[in-house]
């Protein structure tokens, strides 16, 4: 019998080496590099919601403010705090007392929105505070693919 | 045709070949490792300063106010003089209402190599009135 001819076999040795070695470095760079997307995916979403939690606390400085000057209006007035805030504002009953709803969102889409409900006090002799925070969400889009339709890979559409 | 020799030629082109892929593996892999750090680092210092923010906005706060901490490299409080990491808060008053709105900016500096690792801007309405 003829003995196997061993020539050339440290190159495809060699070669197979290198292809782990690619293989391994690549896998490790890919991973490095979603990570690092991940991240910066995160701050971008934190970027995001604190810039619309800026713009919920200016929405509900100037409700406050206008809380103020209805509370004032009601006492020169000699009306109820009950007349003054449903001829002003959308309020809705809530308990024994009315809830006031707002919405911001950070486009006009809507695809990212914080909602808060807050009860209105209505006794005029309360000074320090003008409504409590009852409900305060944040709610986003779901994440969509485009263009990417997932099939049933067992029984495929004809077209 | 003479073969001898064949062997020799061939591992000497065989380590010329793995010498310059193994240098090219070993800054990817080095490349990796400190991209790896940074977005570990970023990871960590959001946590710390939406923390710190969210501590902030739970305080009654009647007057600008500044906070300043410091991390060592493992992201553990530590004292000025042994800090890599500084976070920094201000909290000011807003000028564009009479009272109870205030601009909180929050950053983290890498004390080392004297940059500005991140920063973030909001606001927050404090309704209870002293």
């Amino acid at each position: 019998m003829k003995p196997l001819d061993k020539k050339g076999a440290t190159s495809v040795l060699i070669i197979l080496l290198m292809v782990v070695l690619m293989v391994f470095g690549l896998t490790i760079l890919t991973t490095t590099l979603s990570n690092k997307s991940l991240s910066d995916k995160k701050q971008a979403w934190l970027d995001e919601y604190y810039d619309l939690e800026g713009q919920v606390a200016l929405e509900l400085a100037s409700v406050d403010s206008q809380l103020d000057q209805l509370k004032l209006d009601a006492k020169t007035n000699g009306q109820s705090l009950e007349t003054v805030y449903s001829d002003n504002l959308e309020i809705i009953p809530y308990k024994d007392g009315y809830k006031l709803f707002l919405q911001v969102a950070s486009d006009e889409d809507y695809s990212k929105y914080i909602s808060v409900e807050l009860e209105l006090i209505m006794d005029p002799d309360i000074n320090e505070t003008n409504y409590r925070i009852i409900a305060y969400s944040e709610t986003q889009d779901l994440f969509e693919y485009e263009d990417i339709k997932f099939g049933n890979p067992f029984f495929p559409d004809k077209d | 045709m003479n073969k001898k020799g064949f062997t020799l030629i061939e591992i000497i082109f065989s380590v010329a070949f793995l010498s310059v892929v193994s240098v090219v593996m070993l800054n990817l892999l080095v490349t990796s490792f400190q991209i790896e750090n940074e977005t570990d680092t970023m990871d960590v210092a959001i946590i710390h300063l939406s923390s710190e923010i969210e501590t902030i906005k739970s305080q009654a706060i009647n007057d600008d106010k500044t906070v300043y901490k410091y991390y060592n490299e493992l992201w553990l409080e530590s004292d000025e003089k042994d800090a890599t990491f500084r976070l920094e808060l201000h909290v000011k008053k807003n000028l564009s209402h009479d009272r109870g709105l205030y601009d909180i900016e929050g950053l983290i500096y890498h004390i080392t190599n004297q940059e500005q690792i991140l920063e973030l801007e909001t606001k927050h309405y404090y309704h209870v009135k002293e």
